[in-house]
């Protein structure tokens, strides 16, 4: 029998290649989808043919519907809906950041942990096999002494909920620090200790950042500097963003493109260059890794913990933001 | 200035002499000696070997002590490409000769310096250059032209980087108390641009390798606010081991993104398993230029010219000082791990 996953809201931005990867997944059925939104169901409809859709997810709650969820609502509305499915003892897959407030987010782990409920965070970055690579080579010492890294995660502007406070909880820094931070946590097993940020609006009429730049250190004395701007043009640029770690020792120097620009178009139909990247098959290797923890034949490869870990340094950043200093974690 | 020869477009002859024939009195000789009103008089270096070497090349007599530059009266202006640590020693001796000045940057190794610098030079009535060549450029300059043109719209973020390779633990440039270390020698050229382009800086919070770990090649990564607003992000790096010369830079503004890279950009790349004559000479990068546009002809050009003519130099000596400031700013942001 397979089993039957849920969606919970088509919110996020991630929501269509959620979609996408769970209807071509063996052994999965994508059981049901919740969203109270007639908009963004019709903007998915091609990908929602033939699945149950519900507007309230209250209804998934029930017993024998779902074997597991995967929640990619506005970043608010995670705890909530996290409570709710601990509660009916149904394991989580989280969008990230798992919160806007780790305080929310604490409560969130106590109650899985109480309900016993595997809660799971989407940091695909961390099944990128050029990372993976990179983890091996550093812990071969091929770059000798790790001095820093300086990375980037940027995006377009996204617009809709994410530049709503209220929803978000911020702008660039609420939406891009986390999947970096969590990537260098993980291969350097190593916490963040002091964050540091400017950060402004810019680029764009909207009531959150645009422009974001953290400089961090952690406790293997390694600095980092992260872009975390919304710095891509929305009409012109070819590609929707990147994620770029360059890893720099005393004998050598790593860099990592996840998203490399690899097939270059130039599209008479669309007056454009348009460029495809490889996405590196992260989103299905998240799933996978989800689905095989669910049947007790894997470990969540990041868990609520990793998620609130992330959020610790966005919350540092905005208070380091706020007050122009350094901030201790 | 002295009165000098009087050539036939009657711009009179400047006559120079290179103080310093490592990499940098090499290169400005060669820029120099390409414009036609220019003659080279002297070299000076503590060791006469590269002082002869040099000389010989450019038809000028070798010396390793500069008191004879500085009494000649034939000689109108030096070229100052000596370690930052002993800029005092040869710019006192230009001013109280009243020699002109063109210096290769940085100008100043501390704050202490640059004052004594400003004062040294305050109402010097020569002309006093500094060699910020990225000024020279073609594609920085134009990149500054478009901002100014407003066609990136509203600047949000500037990223500037440069890496080269280490020039060797051996060498003076790896002692900070000497060149200022990567943050002062190397940066100060994307530290002059973002001034020279974007404006003052309002904040910085810098990180550099800790100073116990000297006898490493020294990286660092500086997070500034500007007081438009902006945010900047340059990056330094003598710990790429290839010795490529690598520069790049991007401006994110509210109508559209610029960016440059020279790696992608060159006139001429050469793959060879033949040691090239400049790699076994040296091991400090440079950029290739086009030799219609190398920048460090334009800026030896750009100082005759101001010499000829009479008028200041674009980049002042207080300009360069400014620009010294903001990278000692960094510095002290790294040391003491907080934002100045």
């Amino acid at each position: 029998m397979s089993l039957r996953l849920g969606l919970v809201s088509l919110e996020h931005v991630h929501s269509r290649n959620y979609l996408s990867c769970l209807r071509g997944m063996p052994g999965v059925e994508l059981a049901a989808v919740a969203e109270p939104d007639g908009r963004r169901v019709s903007n998915h409809a091609d990908l929602l043919e033939g699945i149950r859709l519900v507007s309230d997810y209250h209804e998934l709650l029930l017993p024998g519907i779902l074997d597991g969820v995967l929640i990619c609502s506005a970043n608010s509305r995670h705890k909530p809906m996290v409570l709710d499915f601990a509660r009916a003892k149904i394991p989580i897959l989280c969008e990230k950041p798992i919160a806007t407030r780790c305080v929310d987010a604490h409560e969130m782990l106590a109650v899985c942990q109480a309900h016993e409920v595997p809660l799971g965070i989407c940091f695909p970055v961390r099944f990128s096999e050029a990372l993976r690579q990179a983890k091996r080579l550093v812990e071969q010492g091929t770059l000798g002494h790790i001095v820093a890294v300086k990375a980037t995660n940027r995006g377009m502007m996204p617009g809709d909920w994410f530049v709503d406070p209220q929803l978000s909880g911020g702008g660039a820094v609420m939406d891009h620090t986390v999947h970096v931070v969590d990537a260098l946590r993980w291969l350097f097993e190593a916490e963040f200790t002091r964050v540091f940020a400017h950060a402004a609006c810019r680029l764009h009429p909207i009531p959150v950042e645009d422009v974001a730049l953290l400089t961090l250190e952690m406790s293997n004395e390694v600095f980092v500097t992260l872009d975390a701007s919304w710095s891509r043009p929305n009409n012109s640029f070819p590609v929707w963003g990147d994620v770029n770690i360059q890893i720099v020792g005393s004998r050598g120097v790593i860099s990592l493109d996840l998203f490399p620009w690899t097939l270059d178009y130039y599209s008479e139909p669309s007056a454009k260059h348009l460029v495809e990247t490889r996405e590196g098959n992260l989103t299905s290797r998240l799933l996978e890794n989800f689905v095989d923890t669910i049947q007790g034949k894997a470990e969540l490869a990041a868990a609520g913990l990793d998620g609130v870990r992330a959020l610790e340094v966005v919350e540092a950043a905005y208070k380091s933001i706020a007050t122009r200093q350094a901030v201790l974690l | 200035m002295a009165p000098g020869n009087i050539q036939n477009d009657s711009k009179p002859r400047i006559r120079l002499a290179i103080l310093g024939a490592g990499n940098m009195g090499r290169r400005f000789a060669k820029a120099f000696q390409t414009l036609p009103s220019v003659s080279i008089r002297y070299v000076c270096s503590r060791t006469l070997a590269p002082a002869e070497r040099l000389a010989s090349a450019h038809g000028a007599t070798s010396v390793t002590a500069m008191d004879a530059i500085f009494e000649d009266p034939d000689v109108d202006a030096v070229v100052i490409c000596l370690p930052t640590f002993t800029r005092l020693e040869s710019l006192r001796p230009a001013v109280s000769s009243q020699k002109h000045v063109f210096c290769e940057k940085p100008l100043a190794l501390s704050q202490t310096m640059a004052d004594e610098i400003r004062a040294l030079l305050a109402g010097f009535p020569r002309i006093v250059m500094v060699g910020q060549v990225l000024r020279f450029f073609w594609e920085y300059a134009r990149i500054r032209e478009r901002v100014l043109a407003g066609d990136v719209g509203r600047v949000g973020m500037i990223r500037l980087s440069r890496c080269v390779g280490y020039p060797g633990a051996d060498s003076w440039f790896a002692d900070p108390a000497k060149s200022g270390g990567v943050i002062l020698d190397l940066l100060i050229h994307d530290l002059d641009f973002l001034r020279w382009t974007f404006g003052e800086v309002e904040q910085v919070y810098a990180k550099s390798l800790p100073e116990g770990l000297s006898g490493e090649p020294d990286y660092a990564l500086l997070n500034l606010q500007l007081e438009s607003g902006a945010l900047a992000h340059i990056e330094g790096s003598w710990a790429h081991p290839t010795g490529s010369f690598h520069q790049t830079a991007e401006v994110c503004g509210s109508l559209g993104v610029l960016r440059y890279d020279n790696q992608t950009c060159q006139h001429l790349k050469v793959i060879s398993t033949v040691e090239s004559k400049m790699g076994s000479i040296s091991r400090i990068s440079l950029p290739e230029a086009d030799p219609s546009s190398d920048p460090y002809v334009a800026e030896a050009r750009h100082f005759i010219e101001c010499i000829q003519t009479k008028r200041p130099p674009d980049v002042t000596f207080e300009e360069s000082l400014r620009s010294c400031e903001l990278a000692f700013r960094c510095i002290e942001s790294a040391r003491q791990g907080i934002p100045r």
